[in-house]
């Protein structure tokens, strides 16, 4: 709790700072939320409103979702955790913001709570606990110190992901059937995804039409399926999807899993770093052709 | 505008069509690809229950492909109902794909109408752009149906299309510049070597004629550019809000004021329209 | 609907460690829908046995709507280019949903303004709403998201249910309020007088839920529709579903043709006013492009259109859609938001 006070302060003075000093036009923050355990993201454009800013272990939105919106703002604050800044960077090797539109206010992070779990104490997102990117990849300003975070063991499975991983493919598929039988095709979670932004998308497609608009199991399994290969080499396993649905749906056994899957094929962490191309715009002979059969 | 009570149908899935053959296709411009498309219900039962009155329209269907709202273009005096479509996308194609013989599905009639009483003893003027003329066509024929004309006084119709090719109904058209108790004037965008005609935009034509708004109803459709236009060139020459009708366009799906699609303000397009008068919408949201 | 009018007709006691041994002799006859637990919440959905319903959480995820209204509904099915279509065939079971909070039998009134209207009756959900029996249960102690008191809901009254359950110590206590119900419950005692007493002066002191501040709320909207506060409220909203598709009371749908191989149907599903495409015309044109536009239309929609109309605000206070936007765009607060700006003066 020190320690994100901390790190509140010194996010509101520095906002402020950048926004007297014309730095940026617009910054773009979490905010306090009207439940408890809930935040909200800010917009905020005036250096008196800096104190608007708030941080702490229930910001789990992920903020860079809204930076293709805020076209009339000319320079942007943005609070990244470093799973943000993964996405953030893969936005910028895609062409899809500018590097120099950008002033990242790096956030230190040592997690997110879950706020599913009900039990006591709460527990951190199983994507928290298992993070490498406590420190953002990319950033103009960092704030918090990396010194305080506690290191986790990054090869080690998180146990879902890992009894996941260890069924057979029929079992998967019937996990992950039972899993999506809830999903109600809201979309809060490709919404809230700051990678997912194509003009159309292909379930609102309709001259081809993909996929009915009912809610059969076969329609809602094809939605989750080509989202996560369309994000395959791309996603930056910030959890924001799943933090987004209403239903409580895991979609990290599908997102994760196939970007665990590119890492190890093409020994390649997305969002990393921001010089090397995305993996799977890349081809070389030395790829290993496993997956294609 | 008029509501109409429609038949009761209490029990009765209000979603499914009734079905009906197509007994003739006119192409009416090959430019814009539009076509009229004849129809003849399959049972007695349906085609005595599509009683409807100008303004309104139905939910057309091609089992496979969906539905679309369109305005029935033909008077109820006429034989069959009769519907002038604009190929646009999934729906209106698989509709154009159909041939004579095939069937198609009808859902209606929906929607209010033109407001028949209000307009008696008065003068009318039809300013009409391109497709906007199907709606209003209905309503034509109506009036200058032998049953009705005396009901009205004089009938000025004013048509504009992008180029002679886009002109619709032509055989009408023919047939009202003829008559003796219709002024009928028309214009083009843009004239090619054929056409002897007037060339220019319908807001122009509509102030050469000036029409005088005294005891006068104009009714207008058509692109929503001409509509903002020929309202503003109406009040020009007089005429008040609730003298001038037109019809409102929104998304539709369920034609019965369920799906909340065309909702704007407290109106659904489906039942409190499509005919609306400038009064009401000058009253509504611009959101359509 | 809900014109059986049989007034109260006895109070029935029901232990709660008979519930489950309750719920499975339902089962025997009927289709019963309750809630089951989840990821860290509940959800309504058909069960198999009493032990499957979990009444930790107040309000499941889901609304009921979805037994009326559902996301995805055979209108009738058709075989391509084959002249005649067939109806989809009806569950054969009676259906019971076990226990509907008062803020959703509300939403129900609300549902049957909409397709059950003397203009056009919508057989489809009429039929469902005929069929359905629902077992209500009285909220003595409100979430923090509840604020079915704005809309007047008193969430102890039992009206529209067929069977009314009020926790008294560990048991139920069971008003019959329709014939329909007291079928259901033939073979429980009658409810001791004392417990009758106690019930009663449990609901009389029963914490309310919150309620907003929303004196005309129909009015001051009016005022609102150009306010630059949409842009402002909207600038964090997803576009998503998620709000309306939980909602009890929003009831957009969407008709399409799904057809696989030999078979058709027309289907009717769930689709909302926050998404970009609901109103997208054929020829591009968009009379809601923004997201401040789709915003207010919900927000309109719900508290101005829908009252203009019909003489009822279409929230009912449940707070689903608060607890499940993602960006915590609260519904309450826009309300507040919107009426403090039209009365800057009062608190
Ligand atoms: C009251 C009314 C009367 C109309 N009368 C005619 C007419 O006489 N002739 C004609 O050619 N067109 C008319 N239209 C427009 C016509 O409905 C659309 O062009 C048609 O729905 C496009 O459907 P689609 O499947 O071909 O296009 P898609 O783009 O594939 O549309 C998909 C679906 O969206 C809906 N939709 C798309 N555009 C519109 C729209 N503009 N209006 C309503 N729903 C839409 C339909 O449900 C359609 O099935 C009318 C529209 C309305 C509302
Ligand atoms: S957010 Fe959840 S319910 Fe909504 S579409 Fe995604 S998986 Fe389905
Ligand atoms: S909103 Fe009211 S009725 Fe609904 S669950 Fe909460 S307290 Fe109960
Ligand atoms: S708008 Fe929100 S609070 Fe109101 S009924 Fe719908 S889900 Fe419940
Ligand atoms: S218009 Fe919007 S708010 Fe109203 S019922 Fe439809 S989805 Fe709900
Ligand atoms: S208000 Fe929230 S739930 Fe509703 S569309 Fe916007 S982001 Fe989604
Ligand atoms: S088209 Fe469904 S409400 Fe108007």
């Amino acid at each position: 709790m020190e320690l994100e006070n901390q790190i509140e302060h010194e996010l509101r003075e520095r906002a402020q700072q950048l926004l007297a000093e014309n730095v940026v036009d617009l910054i773009i923050g979490y905010g306090r939320g009207t439940l408890p355990n809930r935040v909200t993201p800010v917009f905020i454009r005036k250096p008196q409103d800096a104190n608007m800013l708030v941080w702490n272990n229930h910001c789990q939105l992920n903020l860079v979702s809204y930076l293709q919106r805020m076209q009339s703002s000319s320079k942007i604050g943005i609070v990244v955790k470093g799973c943000d800044a993964r996405s953030l960077v893969g936005l910028i090797k895609e062409k899809q913001i500018s590097r120099d539109r950008l002033h990242i206010i790096g956030i230190v992070c040592d997690g997110i709570l879950d706020t599913r779990a009900t039990g006591e104490p709460p527990i951190p997102y199983a994507s928290c606990q298992h993070c490498e990117v406590n420190v953002p990849p990319l950033y103009d300003i960092l704030i918090g110190s990396p010194d305080e975070i506690k290191p986790k063991k990054p090869s080690e499975l998180d146990a879902e992901l890992a009894a996941f991983e260890a069924l057979s493919p029929a079992e998967r598929w019937k996990a992950l059937e039972q899993e999506f039988s809830r999903c109600i095709r809201c979309y809060a979670c490709r919404n809230a995804c700051p990678l997912c932004y194509c003009e159309e998308c292909f379930v609102d497609q309709t001259q081809p039409k993909w996929i009915s608009e009912g809610t059969h199991p076969s329609d809602i399994m094809i939605y989750h399926l080509v989202r996560a290969l369309h994000s395959a080499g791309r996603c930056g396993e910030c959890g924001a999807c799943e933090r987004a649905c209403p239903m409580g749906i895991k979609l990290r056994l599908l997102t994760q899993k196939v970007s665990r899957d590119v890492a190890e094929l093409f020994q390649d962490k997305p969002g990393i770093d921001l010089e090397r191309p995305p993996a799977l715009h890349t081809f070389s002979t030395d790829d290993d052709n496993s997956t294609f059969l | 505008m008029k509501k109409v009570k429609p038949h009761s149908q209490k029990n009765q899935s209000q979603y499914k069509p009734s079905l009906a053959r197509i007994i003739a296709i006119e192409v009416e411009s090959a430019v814009r690809d539009t076509r009229t498309f004849t129809l003849e219900f399959l049972d007695d039962a349906a085609r005595e229950q599509f009683q409807y009155l100008p303004g309104q329209f139905a939910e057309l269907s091609v089992a496979g492909a969906g539905e679309a709202p369109i305005s029935i273009t033909s008077s109820p005096t006429q034989p069959h109902p009769e519907f002038c479509i604009k190929r646009m996308g999934v729906v209106t194609r698989a509709i154009h794909n159909l041939s004579v013989g095939d069937t198609i599905g009808v859902r209606g009639p929906y929607g209010n109408t033109f407001p028949l009483e209000t307009m008696e003893g008065k003068n009318i003027i039809f300013v009409a752009g391109g497709i906007g003329l199907a709606p209003l066509r209905s309503l034509i024929i109506y009036m200058l149906d032998a049953q009705h004309r005396s009901r009205y006084k004089d009938i000025t119709i004013i048509y504009g299309a992008r180029s002679p090719g886009d002109f619709l109904f032509k055989r009408d058209l023919k047939q009202w510049a003829q008559r003796q108790d219709v002024t009928y004037h028309e214009t083009v965008d843009k004239a090619d070597e054929t056409y002897t005609g007037k060339e220019g935009f319908v807001p122009q034509l509509l102030e050469e004629v000036a029409p005088k708004s005294a005891n006068a109803i104009a009714l207008t459709c058509g692109p929503p550019i001409m509509i903002k236009f020929v309202l503003q060139g109406l009040t020009k020459l007089g005429f008040t809000p609730d003298q001038i009708i037109t019809t409102l366009e929104m998304r539709m799906k369920c034609g019965i004021g369920k799906c909340g699609r065309c909702n704007i303000g407290p109106y659904y397009v489906c039942i409190d329209g499509p005919v609306f008068s400038y009064r009401q919408i000058l009253g509504m949201p611009q959101e359509y | 609907m809900a014109k059986d009018s049989t007034k109260h007709l006895t109070s029935k006691l029901l232990p709660k460690k008979n519930l489950e041994q309750f719920l499975d002799a339902l089962l025997k006859q009927y289709d019963v829908i309750a809630p089951v637990e989840q990821n860290g919440f509940s959800r309504y959905q058909k069960i198999t046995r009493g032990t499957e319903c979990c009444l930790k959480y107040r309000l499941p995820r889901n609304s009921i709507k979805e037994f009326f209204l559902p996301q995805d509904e055979t209108l009738f099915f058709f075989e391509p280019g084959a002249a005649s279509l067939s109806d989809a065939p009806s569950a054969k079971r009676e259906p019971i949903i076990f226990p509907v909070r008062p803020c959703d039998v509300r939403a129900l009134t609300i549902l049957d303004a909409v397709f059950d209207d003397e203009q056009f009756s919508d057989s489809y959900y009429v039929e469902k709403r005929r069929r359905m029996r629902l077992i209500g249960m009285a909220c003595l102690e409100p979430d923090d998201t509840c604020f079915c008191e704005t809309f007047d809901i008193n969430s102890t009254d039992g009206t529209g249910c067929d069977l009314f359950l009020t926790e008294v110590e560990d048991s139920y206590i069971i008003d019959v309020l329709t014939t329909k119900g007291k079928t259901l419950i033939k073979t429980l005692a009658d409810a001791p007088q004392e417990l009758i007493q106690k019930k009663k002066q449990q609901v009389a002191a029963r914490r309310k839920s919150q309620s907003l501040k929303l004196a005309e709320v129909q009015n001051f909207l009016k005022q609102c529709f150009e306010s630059e506060l949409w842009e402002e409220m909207a600038a964090k909203c997803l576009s998503c579903g998620a709000c309306a598709f939980l909602c009890p009371t929003c009831h957009c749908f969407d008709i399409t043709d799904d057809v696989a191989g030999k078979i058709g149907r027309r289907l009717r599903s769930w689709d909302c006013c926050m998404f970009p495409k609901f109103t997208l015309h054929a020829s591009g044109h968009n009379p809601r492009t923004k997201h401040a536009q789709r915003l207010r239309q919900r927000i309109m929609h719900k508290f101005s259109y829908f009252p203009e109309n019909k003489s009822l605000i279409a929230c009912v206070g449940c707070g689903r859609c608060v607890v499940a936007c993602p960006v915590n765009l609260d519904i309450r607060e826009i309300l507040s938001t919107l009426a403090s700006s039209t009365h800057p003066a009062s608190p």
